[in-house]
């Protein structure tokens, strides 16, 4: 059972790495644009 | 609202002013990276530190730098006390040796830690090690303090910067923080606390004989822990007299002080400062107010030093006061309040010499109304969440504010850090709608706001309320989120929508009725504390990096000035009018209906 909550707190950080890179990405973008 | 109350809020109001002021003017050193005057041996550590973490203090980091710092940290946190949790009946300092804690639990507290939330769905007392509270708990306690004040100067530094890529270094602003402020303040507050009569110690639990032994009756159950019933179906009671009782010791002062300044919240023992170990007399009950609202207040004072003009502060904190008085007065008003069902039997319900009066059911004694009803303001406003009394007791209309001070996002204040960058980005909106309004490029301190800016701060504020309205709604509609509720329609709605408004908010006070220690809201609440704390601060430091890298403009005759009575009237209406309008249709399902069956 141990190794599901791992892979959760895991999957809980995974996530929030992809959601800091989209607003980075979405800087990028908006910064082209400008 | 009682004389009582009025003073109460007055004399604290007062007391917190004078203490945040020179705090606030010490945090903005410790923002910086120099030297404090006085304390060159703790500079001496503190480059100590940094060598034995192999981190150069002297690198800047981009915001995004920043960002994957906090996080990996962070989920090392999480990790490290789940680990703890886990494998405490091996570990020492476990007198009373308890068993390792449950996998879906122990998930729930390392998150719950980690994200300044504090939520418990387990008793301390009868469920965690000495060690567990002590390294786990109370050291995240302070991380996860830290972590909030890092944010807070990053964003700052996005106002005072110009031009530059970088908003700080997590490293050091994470070590500043503790060794500087959270650290030396927890000392004082727990040396204070334990002259109240707080716990200090690693004795057993005291096994003790009761002057007047109780007899009681309960229902008798059988092997597998069920009801044994009658012929008639009805339970078989069996008669038990109690000549002792089990006084819980522990390490408790050393905890109590960095859950109030740290405005974590989660209590040494079940009770949390409703107990008389927690939080004794009504000057460690002002003490402990104190606390939480002392950080949080001093970084206004903060901000305003930092950014080169302190009327941006004290126009912050005004808004903040304004919004925490009024609502305070109305908890303090409609707990002091007399029942209408009581009232119909003619039962004396006014305060008096004799009594308290009001609602005093699930408050101490030796607390009362106004102290009670403050705590539960104070705690509300600031993410703290530690508890002097039962919230779920309390009126509808006392419990539904203590619900609205979470929903507006937690910047009345709001949590070490926290509440300040959360007021910071309603500010950001407030010259943005302002803008719109005069037909000017909005632009704060300076700096100009623009799309990505918007972007960020609309996620800011979206975050929490979609995490509070799609937790509960999922919680009312499955069986596992209905079978924790013990009372049901209106309240019970209450409890759940409580519940996950505490977790989004990274709060951690629960309505209690609800039966929370289940793999369902273990897992369903970790998810509400983590994004509720993680996917605001990315933004906010996305937007800490944008403000940064732009120059600053000067103040010309079109410029909005940000630090008037009309700002702060716009900024007041904007919290409210965002904060509480995404929720009214549950609040009006939950303490609305309530309040309204009072009187039918």
């Amino acid at each position: 059972m141990d190794i599901v909550f791992i892979a959760a707190i895991a999957v809980l950080f995974g996530l929030t790495c992809a959601y800091a890179s989209g607003c980075d990405k979405l800087g990028e973008r908006l910064g082209e644009r400008s | 609202m009682s004389t009582q109350s009025v003073i109460l809020l007055a004399v604290f109001l007062l007391v917190l002013l004078v203490l945040a002021y020179p705090l606030g003017t010490y945090l903005a050193k410790v923002g910086g990276t120099a030297p404090i005057r006085g304390l060159g041996w703790l500079a001496r550590f503190e480059q100590f530190l940094y060598r034995l973490a192999g981190s150069n203090a002297q690198t800047e980091m981009s915001w995004k730098a920043y960002a994957i710092a906090l996080l990996v940290f962070n989920v090392l946190g999480t990790l490290f006390v789940y680990a703890v949790q886990r494998l405490q009946a091996w570990l020492p300092l476990n007198p009373q040796a308890f068993a390792n804690v449950s996998p879906d639990s122990s998930f729930n507290t390392a998150v719950s830690f980690v994200a300044n939330t504090n939520w418990q769905g387990y008793g301390g007392e009868s469920t965690m090690s000495y060690l567990t509270q002590m390294l786990a708990l109370t050291g995240q306690n302070f991380f996860s303090a830290a972590t909030g004040i890092a944010v807070i100067y990053a964003l700052i530094r996005g106002f005072s910067h110009r031009s530059v890529k970088s908003i700080g270094n997590f490293w050091v602003d994470l070590t500043r923080s503790t060794l500087y402020v959270l650290l030396p303040l927890s000392v004082i507050v727990a040396v204070i606390l334990m002259s109240q009569g707080v716990l200090q110690n690693f004795s057993a639990y005291k096994e003790v004989a009761l002057i007047d032994p109780i007899t009681y009756q309960q229902p008798q159950v059988n092997a597998d822990g069920q009801p044994v019933l009658d012929a008639q179906g009805a339970p078989v009671l069996e008669t038990l007299t109690a000549k002792t009782q089990t006084i819980a010791m522990g390490p408790v002062a050393s905890q109590e002080a960095i859950k109030m300044l740290g405005t974590n919240g989660g209590g040494f023992f079940n009770a949390n400062s409703a107990h008389p170990y927690e939080n004794p007399t009504a000057f460690s009950n002002l003490l402990e107010m104190l606390a939480i609202f002392l950080i949080p207040a001093a970084l206004c004072f903060t901000f305003g030093r930092m950014v080169g003009d302190m009327r941006q502060g004290w126009a912050i904190l005004g808004a903040m006061t304004l919004l925490f008085v009024v609502l305070t007065a109305v908890v303090m008003g409609a707990e002091q309040q007399a029942h209408p069902g009581m009232a119909a039997l003619g039962v004396d319900q006014g305060a008096s010499l004799l009594q308290a009066g009001g609602n005093m059911e699930g408050k101490e004694t030796r607390f009362g109304i106004s102290a009670s009803a403050l705590f539960a303001a104070v705690t509300t406003a600031a993410s703290c969440g530690a508890v002097n009394a039962m919230h779920d007791s309390f009126t509808p209309l006392g419990g539904m504010i203590p619900t609205v001070l979470m929903q507006l996002g937690e910047v009345v204040f709001g949590g070490v850090g926290t509440g300040l960058y959360g007021m910071l980005i309603f500010a950001i909106l407030v010259v943005f709608i302002a803008g719109l309004m005069i037909g000017r490029t909005p632009e704060y301190l300076g700096k100009k706001i623009q799309a990505y800016e918007m972007k960020m701060a609309s996620l800011v504020i979206l975050v929490t309320p979609c995490l509070v309205l799609l937790g509960t709604a999922i919680a009312v509609a499955v069986e596992p989120g209905k079978a924790g509720i013990l009372n049901p329609g209106a309240h019970g709605f209450s409890e759940v929508l409580y519940a996950f408004t505490s977790a989004a908010n990274n709060n951690g006070s629960a309505f209690a009725g609800l039966s929370a220690n289940t793999p369902f809201y273990n897992v369903m609440l970790a998810i509400a504390m983590w994004f509720g704390r993680f996917a605001v601060i990315v933004p906010v430091l996305a937007i800490a990096g944008s403000l940064a890298a732009k120059k600053r403009l000067e103040v010309n005759a079109g410029t909005m000035p940000t630090h008037g009575p009309l700002f702060i009237a716009l900024l007041v209406g904007t919290v409210l009018l965002v904060g509480v309008l995404n929720y009214v249709p549950a609040l009006a399902l939950g303490p609305v209906v309530e309040h309204l069956q009072l009187f039918k």
